[in-house]
């Protein structure tokens, strides 16, 4: 048994490795690429949007899915599989890790996606890009976000709590995460090959919803 | 000693001596977070929990799980 104590020392001397390890100013001089810019400002403007930014927690098991996913996806289409290269996918026991890796080839998609089909009462409340609330006057909600080429961002979730599952619709193969606690959030998640924009929906709904759902995800016009 | 990035975060690479601090370095990068954060910058699982995005009782099973884990490297090593 490691005493807290202990702990606090041992804690204390790795993080003096830690920062010892880093390089010194000087050798930081570094213009960021234009993605990682993109990707800053996003992050400053969720900083700024604290109503929206508390539902991201949901956006968590969007990555829960893609480990078995897209292994069936590359033996089932042939044409996708290059295109999914670009997907990395890294899991252990405890969560799974997902980065899109590269993107020489890959054309920037600038569209922006809604669910054109939404369960009676619902109604879109919150919008930042890729990240859309819906809610319904019950409160309860269903989150639609998806992930294009140019986030190029890394996520883990923890894989506790959730049954996956293997599906198909529209000629789509999605993961479809269920979650043990009937109360708690079930999500789908499935890549469109064409695009390389990972898509997900998750809310407290059945597995026809969901379905229904991710068949109504369209382009804004 | 130098950090190499990976998916899962900073794996950090130390050629020092085994010492309870080396086993945090080995610790897989969300426990090592978790760990680091709590017992050394002081934070609750709360307002860890809200800093890494996830909900309070992951932030336990972090916690919890890290400290077993590290009991375990700490074992391999011979240190307790």
């Amino acid at each position: 048994m490691i005493s807290e104590e202990l702990l606090k020392e041992a804690t204390k001397e790795a993080n003096q490795i830690i920062t010892d390890s880093l390089p010194a100013d000087e050798f930081c001089s570094h213009e960021f690429s234009k993605d990682f810019q993109n990707k800053m400002k996003r992050v400053v403007r969720k900083g700024n949007h604290p109503a929206l930014y508390r539902y991201s927690k949901h956006v968590a098991s969007f990555f829960l899915i893609l480990l078995v996913g897209v292994a069936s996806f590359l033996t089932f289409n042939v044409e996708a599989r290059n295109k999914l290269w670009n997907w990395i996918i890294t899991a252990d026991t405890y969560g799974v890790t997902y980065i899109f890796k590269n993107r020489t080839g890959v054309e920037d998609i600038d569209t922006d996606y809604y669910l054109s089909k939404l369960p009676a009462s619902y109604q879109e409340k919150e919008r930042l890009d890729d990240f859309v609330v819906y809610s319904n006057t019950d409160g309860q909600t269903i989150c639609f976000a998806y992930e294009t080429s140019s986030d190029k961002g890394v996520s883990w979730v923890s894989l506790e709590d959730v049954q996956r599952e293997i599906i198909t619709f529209n000629d789509y193969e999605a993961d479809l995460y269920t979650a043990l606690n009937p109360e708690d959030d079930s999500a789908i998640i499935w890549i469109d090959p064409d695009t390389n924009i990972l898509f997900y929906i998750s809310g407290c709904l059945s597995t026809e919803e969901l379905i229904d759902l991710a068949n109504s995800v369209a382009p804004a016009k | 000693m130098e950090l190499n990035e990976e998916i899962t975060g900073y794996k950090i690479e130390y050629s020092g001596p085994s010492t309870i601090a080396s086993c945090i370095l080995k610790l897989p990068a969300r426990y090592r977070e978790v760990i680091l954060l709590k017992y050394h910058h002081g934070y609750s699982l709360k307002e860890i929990a809200k800093m890494l995005e996830i909900s309070e009782s992951n932030a336990i099973k972090l916690d919890q799980r890290g400290k077993k884990k590290l009991e375990q490297l700490c074992k391999e090593e011979g240190l307790l």
